[in-house]
């Protein structure tokens, strides 16, 4: 696989993010990125708070403006990008609606783009086999646990096909055990639809285990300290965050996290 | 390193360009002093022979204060000043022009002071500075005085200079580079609504605006004499006749007994469709007469329409309503005449004149001793019912059984309109203060024990688990934990409770056994709807709205203060 | 068998409560019999039930109107008429409100200090707006009674929206229609039906409460008037008996209509 041969999906260059506070000194919350996201992989951002990870992922889908800088998704503005439908996004709380059943709550995005009923809820139906909740359509959110719910956000973010997927911590709020399963069944579904992935977390193993580069970051200003290769191969199973190599990794990555936080 | 590249992006986009803004803010600006400066001019230059300024609030104060300070024994506070004011001018008491004149100077003073403030801010306005702000929020307040102090003159276009004025203002404000705060967007809010008032009544007087359905008119037969008439009733020609009620009771003096299979009736209910009335209204000098057997189906004139009817030629029932074309009025502006909607400075005029005619004390001051014994049967009643209150959720809260057994009946109790029989309770009471308050009590013990039951029982069991491990007592559970947690809940229902006692204070003193109170001011200027009545009834009015406004901003106040370090649950960090 | 022990249970919880109620009915009636106690402003409860009892008669008989019952029913349209026209008011301007920022940053804190107000003061001016014999000016009242805590709750439901869930309503770019209707709307149910709750009780009473300051005769408020300064005051507690029902008949409508249409919302749900 060479690199020219594949396209770029998300494409950054010196991107800024500046707030004006009430206070007197603006914050920088992003310093001159620069990232190029190649299609079919899957990246994660991690770095402590105030790194800018989860700006960055913003200002890909639009829920707010760069200062200054280029960002294309797909050769398009985000806002373009946006209005096109061509991301979904999952974010740490499932934010289902709680007035909606299940499969109700898939068909949020297809309703709001307009598709025809009957194909919005065979669409749905096949969303929620991807995700192994195929019975559970006609329950209501609060009868589902944390983890089957994020995955009920998993089908709604896929349900309208698009070719990235952005992740805000999504297993943030669930325990370790039901983490690292979820991390199983998201890698299956990367595999399985072939979409770009940008996944924010605070966890180095998740980090690693997921992704095909782990874009290092640091606060105060947020930037990139540096983009990890991860030659971990695929596919990775329960076993894989047993090896030597996934050991190295996460070695690295988090001494860059310490000296980054050190300086 | 930070701030250079801070500076290098550029700033928010605006919506409205700077420069554009600072044209309008100036130009409202002098317009708006000049109309200050207009007003003042008018206003000096004016004397006791133009209405303008005799109509207007301080003199016709003036005037009353002179004749008060006539008297030695007067009790009005303002007599009182103003003869201790005269004594050093060595007067025994001041006379009409002094007292008028000081009330003219002061308006012309301000006006004035307004024209400048204007000028001054205009500067600001070019300097963008910060005081421009409150400079013209006193100028804004300085024009809304000015819309209770100018009378309506005809003629007399000061009314109208004083509304421009105030738009000018609220312009100046609104194009501020510094933006609205929630302040300034307070003020704006009623400075619109003063001027929509103002405004209504304006435009009601250029446009007499009706919106009228025509019915189907009368089929009247006019008849020589009252007995030709009945006889026509009697023989079938006319189903009804219309005449004089009085005539008609002679002719059948034991009503509602028949005479000769005939009788009267008299409908006093106005007559409507749905919710809108019909005119002409059947007055109270006509009535109806029918024949004994169909008396029961025909209640109301509109039933009569369409069949033939029979009036004596000439004579009042006839020319002046059966002949006047009947319509249903879908909407009139009469709702904007002065007796319903006054204009603003008659109400303000209101206030500053004795309650009475030729009385010794001032409406206000009337209204202000009435509004303190609403308050303080309201205040008291709801101190009491709080405290029931309190007291009855923290034994709910500890004993399952006494709750069991009385939350029922603690519910049930609100079941009971103790709105409706306020009046009976206050007489069976005996009227009196405490009478009135013991319904602000009720009203308030049930919303107060039920919110401190729940808040008492809110916090986790987990939190209640780790001072039990602390070997803390349950009274210091009460108070360490239960209570500070139960104060949202309880302060909740308090704001609720505050504005329904004034209510039930207000209802309970309608019983002529109670002699003070807003509740009797209320009865007393509505029973007669006249143009020096209607005024005062809406000076009562803003009165109770105050009192209960500022009972309720109390109890807002405290809970902030109490409430100042709680994290509210509906926030979200981050 | 499974009938017989529900209904068991459900007399068993309530049992205790009719219990003490009747209880309390024959304690009133024998402390009032017994002690020879004026019956002038509590009359014994046999003597109103006997007055309800005798219009209940007049009204399901044929060819008779019982005068209480044709004042409840002027009374419950003037209190439905409010109900409709406040609430109806009342949504609408929060839909407004909650729009555009500056409108609710500007109105929200007038019409919390507009709810303090006791705005039964204003029955006499609606009278003469109206007219005493018409009953929109009661009307009136109602609707402004009710108008307030339904536009600040409805603007709180619109606005006090989850922001993760309006970003990702966003993400989808749908565009602000959409957003209220499918996002709002839902979100507003609970604070409009606790508005609603709050209406159904406050009106019936508001229109009774405004018929003191004069009203058409045959309403609830006036008969009461009548009725008590005829010192009929078994007639009086009748008709506030009527009233009573009334208000727990429409508190209960609500209730039930808030069961249907928000079975999904955690206040409803068994715990659990």
């Amino acid at each position: 696989m060479s690199e020219t041969a594949k396209s770029i999906v998300i494409s950054a260059k010196n991107l800024y993010k500046t707030y004006q506070s009430s206070q007197s000194e603006p914050v920088i919350a992003l310093q001159d990125v620069n990232l190029d996201v190649y299609a079919g992989e899957f990246i994660s951002l991690i770095g402590p708070s105030g790194c800018g990870k989860s700006t960055l992922l913003r200002l890909i889908a639009d829920l707010t403006k760069a200062s200054s800088g280029e960002l294309l998704v797909n050769g398009k503005t985000p806002y373009e990008a946006r209005l096109r439908r061509e991301y979904g996004m999952a974010f740490q709380s499932a934010t289902l609606y709680e007035w909606r059943n299940v499969s109700q709550n898939v068909q949020l995005p297809l309703e709001v783009m307009g598709y025809p009923k009957k194909q919005r809820i065979q669409r749905a139906q096949e969303m929620l086999d991807l995700v192994e909740l195929g019975a559970f359509g006609n329950h209501y959110p609060w009868q589902l646990s944390g983890g089957m719910q994020q995955r009920v956000a998993i089908a709604r973010a896929l349900a309208f096909e698009p070719s990235l997927l952005l992740m805000d911590e999504p297993f943030g709020a669930l325990d370790e055990f039901t983490r690292e399963r979820m991390n199983m069944e998201l890698l299956r579904i990367w595999e399985r639809t072939g979409i770009t992935v940008i996944f924010v977390t605070h966890s180095i193993s998740e980090a690693v285990f997921l992704s095909s580069r782990v874009v290092v970051m640091s606060p105060r200003p947020g930037r990139i300290t540096k983009v990890v290769e991860n030659n971990v191969p695929y596919p990775r199973v329960f076993e894989t965050r047993e090896t030597p190599a996934f050991f190295e990794r996460v070695t690295e990555v988090r001494e860059l996290l310490r000296d980054a936080h050190e300086a | 390193m930070s701030i250079v590249n801070a500076v290098a992006h550029p700033p928010i986009d605006r919506e409205f360009p700077a420069p554009l803004r600072m044209v309008i803010g100036i130009t409202l600006a002098v317009f708006a002093g000049l109309i200050a400066l207009f007003l003042g001019i008018t206003f000096f230059r004016l004397d006791d022979s133009s209405l303008l300024l005799t109509e207007s609030t301080p003199y016709k104060l003036g005037v009353w204060v002179t004749e008060q300070a006539e008297r030695p024994d007067s009790r009005a506070h303002l007599a009182v000043l103003a003869r201790a004011w005269a004594s050093t001018q060595g007067q025994d008491m001041p006379t009409l022009a002094q007292t008028t004149r000081f009330g003219q100077s002061i308006v012309t003073v301000s006006a004035m002071l307004m024209a400048l403030g204007a000028g001054v801010g205009m500067v600001g306005v070019w300097l963008r500075a910060n005081w421009v702000r409150p400079l013209f929020l006193g100028v804004l307040l300085g024009f809304i005085t000015l819309l209770f102090i100018v009378p309506t003159v005809e003629g007399e276009m000061s009314l109208v200079a004083v509304m421009l004025g105030i738009v000018c203002s609220v312009g100046v404000l609104a194009a501020s580079e510094a933006g609205v705060t929630r302040l300034v967007a307070f003020f704006i809010t009623i400075a619109v609504l003063l001027l929509v008032w103002e405004g209504l009544k304006l435009s009601a007087q250029s446009v007499n605006y009706a919106i009228r359905l025509p019915q189907s008119a009368w089929q009247v037969t006019a008849y020589p004499t009252l007995d030709d008439a009945l006889i026509a009733l009697k023989s079938g020609e006319v189903m009804a006749v219309f005449a004089e009620r009085n005539e008609l009771r002679d002719l059948m003096p034991a009503f509602p007994d028949t005479q000769d299979g005939l009788t009267y009736i008299q409908p006093t209910q106005q007559e409507q469709t749905f919710i809108f009335p019909i005119e002409p209204s059947l007055t109270g000098r006509l009535a109806i007469a029918l024949r004994e057997n169909d008396a029961p189906q025909m209640s109301v004139p509109s039933q009569l329409v369409g069949g033939q009817v029979g009036a004596v030629s000439a004579s009042f029932a006839l020319t002046r309503y059966l002949s006047t074309p009947r319509e249903v009025v879908l909407v009139s502006l009469h709702i904007l005449n002065d007796l319903n909607l006054p204009h603003l400075q008659t109400i303000a005029s209101a206030f500053l004149q004795p309650a009475r005619r030729n009385g010794e004390f001032l409406l206000i001051r009337i209204l202000g001793e009435a509004a303190t014994y609403t308050w303080s049967a309201a205040a008291l009643g709801f101190g009491f019912g709080a405290f029931l209150g309190l007291v009855l959720g923290v034994i709910f809260a500890h004993s399952r059984l006494l709750e069991r057994a009385l939350l029922p009946y603690v519910v049930a109790s609100q079941t009971v309109p103790i709105l409706a029989i306020a009046p009976m309770i206050v007489i069976g009471l005996g009227a009196s203060l405490t009478s009135v308050a013991v319904i602000a009590v009720y009203i308030t013990f049930f919303p107060v024990a039920i919110n401190t039951l729940r808040g008492l029982l809110s916090p986790s069991p987990l939190s209640i688990e780790l001072l039990e491990s602390y070997a803390t007592s349950q009274w210091g559970i009460l108070w360490k934990l239960r209570f500070p947690s139960a104060m949202p809940y309880i302060f909740s229902a308090l704001k609720v409770s505050a504005t329904a006692s004034v209510v039930g204070a207000i209802i309970g003193e309608l019983p002529s056994g109670i002699s003070d109170g807003l509740g009797r001011a209320i009865l007393n200027f509505s029973s007669d709807y006249s143009p020096v009545s209607t005024p005062k009834l809406w000076a009562t009015i803003i009165v109770s709205a105050f009192v209960g406004v500022v009972f309720f901003t109390l109890v807002s106040l405290v809970e902030r203060v109490v409430l100042r370090h709680y994290v509210r649950s509906g926030e979200r960090d981050g | 068998m499974e009938q017989k022990t529900s209904l068991g249970v459900l007399g068993g919880r309530y049992v205790p409560t009719i219990l003490v109620a009747v209880s309390v009915l024959v304690l009133w009636e024998g402390i009032i019999t017994i002690g020879n106690i004026q019956q002038f402003l509590l009359p014994k409860p046999s003597v109103i039930f006997g007055e309800l009892w005798y219009e209940i008669t007049l009204f399901f008989g044929s060819g008779s109107r019982s005068a209480l019952f044709d004042a409840a029913g002027a009374t419950l349209w003037e209190a439905l008429g409010g109900i409709v026209l406040g609430c109806g008011g009342g949504f609408l301007v929060a839909l407004v409100t909650a729009r555009w920022t500056i409108v609710n940053e500007a109105v929200m804190p007038l019409a919390i200090a507009a709810n303090s107000v006791p705005i039964i003061a204003f029955a006499p001016i609606m009278n003469n707006w109206f007219g005493i014999t018409n009953p929109f000016s009661k009307m009136a009242i109602v609707a402004i009674i009710v108008f307030f805590p339904m536009m600040i709750n409805t603007v709180r439901g619109l606005t006090l929206v989850d922001p993760l869930q309006l970003e990702l309503m966003y993400s989808y770019g749908a565009k602000p229609f959409k957003i209220l209707f499918a996002l709002r709307l839902p979100n507003a149910l609970p604070y409009i039906f606790s508005a609603l709750r709050v209406a159904s009780s406050l009106s019936v009473i508001g229109a009774v409460v405004a018929e003191f300051f004069g009203g058409p005769r045959a309403t609830l408020g006036v008969f009461i008037t009548q009725e008590a300064s005829g010192f009929n005051f078994s007639r009086a507690w009748a008709a506030i008996i009527v009233a009573s029902v009334i208000g727990i008949s429409l508190y209960l409508l609500v209730l039930f209509a808030e069961r249907r249409l928000m079975s999904w919302h955690s206040s409803l749900r068994e715990k659990g």
